[in-house]
């Protein structure tokens, strides 16, 4: 679709809305956004255009005139809330398609989230670097690795002169400091940085937990590629072991049949419901791709020993089971099955035949 | 290029008005001020201290983190940039342990200012040593090596006071010696027997025998085979190593529900502790286990089997030249047999028990003795002896400076004496209805306060040496009475007000 440019006023140019280049096409659903061609309408609605043009109607159109101070500050509090909950889903959204191997659909999304984050914060504040974390990511994924270091290297010096940052943002940070490192074939350094990695997100999370887990992943792969075999194997091992335990948790916790809520009157009435754990769509894809590789690494590999395989089937089997995906879950569940049958640890096979029957009940 | 431009914006020049005119502008001369102000002494070392700067090598971002960073930080990174991420799990597990436990200890505990162990470096060091070498080992899947570098670090710790991490460790070896099967068992016995002890210090003796009863388990099988060397004892098989631990602990729980008000139990425990303890073939123990078993039953009112197991304890003692044991037999068997009123046994054991406390020289079991004995002549009515040896107890607290031993057989003294006394007095007291001697006798006797009826009474003394009680010993009584005279009128005193 065309646009006329004479139809706005003086002054307003318009740009594409990701190479920041004059503008000829216009999003004809929210008519905020702007593109200079089909190409980058198309990237952008595929990244993160899709989730966000409606919100985009109400964050850019011109805003009438409200009389009253009280009106206005509401208005501008609503704004705010309403962009901190963007920054939050194209991030999100930026960190899945990450995790699901499609870095140039990220970019946009993590522009996106970039550019509501320096509204809202400032333009040197700690909450952009997340952003440029991703966008970081993005191009490593993408092969650019210059324009990579460039971004983490824009976090990184945030990260520095900010005192008190958390270890969250470190660990991500330096997870991303050793992908780059890795990408490069530097491999020590990127040992020293995915340690750091590790470190953050233990102090953050503790060691056992999922947020800890990448880090391990990526640094097994370094080991993988280095030829320590025996190194990156007890680390995929751990990799396995955190994903597992979580996931068995869920599983538990959704299966679990409910208590009979006891006595009777209103304290019985008002019994805690329990958070149901989840994941999150970023978590969700990354279980995916961490448990599937390590998976086909596993059969791949001659089986030393057999518990490994037994133990990432049944972890997959019990992700595609909190995913309501059940056919996959018997598959992989199946897949165990098999693979314990040659040793027979009769604490863990129990545990993967009575999730079987757990799948066969909800279906 | 060569042109020197002076100074902009100097404070001299700013100080100038706007319109004020400048200087001519000419050519570049001297009297212009060179661009580096400072003297040369300054010049001088602003040049050295760059030269020095370009001699260091520049830092790489290790350097600066190593700068940067806690001490526990790099330790980790370095840990895990080698791959061992167990060490490191275990490491960081063991310190936020510790600092969890200091919170919720709260700022007033002993553990707030105890030094935490992420500042004590010497040893983190030596923690990743250890643990790297253990998990290098078990990558392996050389158990042993693993064992053995746990087993170091966990006796290190001992060494240096570190009960809960020597704990941990020991906890971790013997889930380390069950992976071990090359060897029937013998590192997972020593598991069993290192957790038993750390649980025992730490008093929780029921999980501590239960560990010592596994040990023990193991052990029976390989009677000849499996030995150590112990510091005491040379030569030691893990058997009598086992039971003799078993021993000890089942004593332990025994004596303490006992004081729990549990007779029935205790005595249950104390049974297996003699059982182990004749297994062990340790006879000393075995004595001991016996004495514990004989006052147990004594206290359920078993008197008979008590009596068999102090006698037991009374000849282990005796073969063995045992004399404080000997004492205690003597002494408790004496007391058994006073319950069951066997009165005459009880004083020969008691005064086997004098004998062997003198003998060697034991003052506290010396004056024990001789209390337990004046109190038994007391209750038999020989008032005479029962003076003497509370005498001779009282002498012997004085010596050993006890003032609760003191006043009770001062007081015991006295009554013992009031008692001897006491036929007399009455006598007198009904004879003085007759004459008028005897009435004044006795106010003699109230005014002086001695035992002055034996002395006078020729009539009376001679009635009691027709007594049996007097016994053997003539001469130690009158020196005794010598001796101790001012403290006779205390005592009796004492007995009157009591009256």
């Amino acid at each position: 679709m065309t646009l006329n440019p004479l139809a706005f006023p003086k002054g307003v140019k318009l740009t594409c809305e990701l190479c920041q280049k004059p503008a000829f096409l216009q999003c004809i659903l929210c008519r905020v956004t702007y593109y200079c061609c089909v190409e980058h309408q198309r990237a952008d609605w595929l990244g993160i255009h899709e989730k966000i043009c409606q919100t985009l109607t109400i964050l850019r159109q011109p805003v009438p005139f409200l009389p009253s101070e009280e009106e206005r500050q509401n208005r501008e509090g609503e704004f705010l809330k309403q962009k901190s909950h963007m920054i939050d889903l194209t991030r999100t959204t930026g960190q899945k398609l990450l995790f699901e191997g499609k870095h140039e659909q990220a970019v946009p999304a993590a522009m996106q989230s970039l550019r509501f984050a320096i509204d809202v914060y400032g333009i040197a504040s700690i909450e952009l670097v997340p952003s440029y974390l991703i966008l970081g990511e993005a191009s490593i994924g993408m092969g650019r690795l210059s324009q990579a270091e460039e971004y983490l290297a824009q976090a990184e010096w945030t990260v520095l002169k900010t005192p008190n940052v958390s270890a969250a943002i470190k660990s991500r940070l330096h997870r991303n400091l050793g992908l780059l490192h890795a990408a490069r074939s530097d491999f020590p350094e990127a040992l020293r940085q995915l340690a750091d990695d590790i470190y953050h997100a233990s102090e953050e999370y503790g060691p056992d937990d999922i947020g800890t887990s990448g880090g391990y992943f990526h640094m097994a792969n370094v080991f993988f590629r280095q030829g320590k075999r025996d190194v990156a194997d007890s680390l995929y091992r751990q990799v396995t072991e955190i994903w597992h335990s979580h996931l068995d948790r869920i599983v538990r916790s959704r299966t679990r049949t409910p208590e009979p809520p006891k006595g009777v009157g209103p304290g019985a009435v008002e019994q805690e419901v329990e958070e149901e754990e989840g994941l999150d769509e970023a978590q969700e894809a990354e279980a995916i791709q961490v448990l599937n590789s390590i998976c086909d690494m596993r059969e791949q590999q001659p089986s030393k020993r057999s518990q490994d395989l037994v133990s990432v089937c049944h972890a997959l089997a019990m992700l595609y089971f909190v995913l309501h995906d059940i056919k996959m879950a018997k598959e992989f569940g199946r897949k165990a099955v098999v693979a314990s049958e040659n040793n027979l640890d009769d604490d863990f096979s129990r545990n993967v035949v009575e999730f079987m029957k757990v799948c066969e009940r909800v279906n | 290029m060569a042109v020197a431009l002076p100074p902009i914006n100097s404070p001299n020049e700013a100080k100038m008005p706007e319109w004020a005119e400048s200087g001519p502008r000419g050519p570049p001369s001297s009297r212009l001020k060179p661009m580096r102000k400072g003297k040369k002494k300054e010049r001088d070392f602003e040049e050295k201290r760059y030269q020095l700067r370009r001699l260091q090598r520049d830092l790489s971002k290790a350097d600066t983190a190593l700068y940067r960073n806690s001490f526990k930080h790099n330790l980790c990174v370095d840990m895990l940039k080698e791959g061992y991420h167990l060490s490191f799990k275990e490491l960081f597990n063991l310190i936020h342990r510790q600092q969890e436990e200091r919170e919720a200890a709260g700022p007033e505990s002993l553990m707030w200012t105890q030094i935490m162990l992420k500042d004590e470096h010497e040893k983190l060091d030596i923690l990743q040593t250890y643990l790297t070498s253990s998990e290098k080992a078990q990558r392996k899947g050389d158990f042993q090596s693993v064992y053995n570098a746990r087993y170091d670090l966990a006796c290190y710790f001992q060494q240096s006071n570190d009960k809960w991490l020597s704990d941990h460790f020991f906890e971790t070896c013997l889930e380390t010696a069950a992976s071990i099967d090359s060897d029937g068992g013998k590192t997972k016995a020593e598991g069993h027997c290192n957790v038993g002890l750390s649980l025992e210090e730490n008093g929780d003796n029921f999980e501590a025998a239960e560990h010592f009863e596994a040990y023990y388990e193991l052990a029976i099988n390989h009677l000849q085979d499996w030995v150590r060397e112990d510091v005491v004892r040379g030569h030691l098989s893990f058997f009598t190593d086992a039971a003799i631990h078993l021993y000890r602990i089942y004593t332990s729980i025994g004596l303490g529900l006992e004081r729990a008000k549990e007779p029935e139990r205790s005595l249950e425990y104390l049974i297996n502790a003699f059982n182990k303890a004749k297994e062990s073939e340790d006879h000393k123990l075995e004595g001991e286990a016996a004495y514990r078993l004989g006052l147990a039953y004594e206290a359920s009112g078993n008197v008979q089997t008590a009596l068999l197991h102090l006698n037991n304890f009374y000849e282990a003692s005796k073969h063995g030249g045992d004399k404080d044991g000997m004492g205690r037999a003597c002494d408790a068997i004496a007391k058994a047999y006073a319950r069951i009123g066997c009165k005459d046994q009880s004083i020969e054991y008691l005064k086997e028990f004098v004998e062997t406390a003198e003998s060697s020289g034991m003052d506290a079991e010396l004056s024990k003795a001789c209390h337990n004995l004046g109190n038994i002549y007391n209750s038999l009515g020989k008032y005479k002896e029962a003076g003497e040896y509370f005498n001779r107890a009282y002498n012997i607290s004085r010596a050993m400076n006890e003032n609760e031993a003191i006043q009770v057989n001062r007081v015991q003294s006295g009554i013992a004496q009031a008692h001897a006394m006491l036929n007399f007095y009455s006598n007198i007291v009904v004879e003085g209805n007759h004459s008028r001697d005897f009435l004044e006798r006795t106010m003699d006797w109230k005014s002086i306060r001695a035992n002055i009826f034996e002395s006078r009474d020729v009539r009376m003394r001679k009635s009691m040496q027709a007594e049996p009680l007097q016994g053997s010993k003539e001469e130690e009584p009158t020196k005794s009475a010598e001796e101790t005279q001012p403290l006779e009128e205390q005592s009796l005193e004492n007995t009157e007000n009591g009256d």
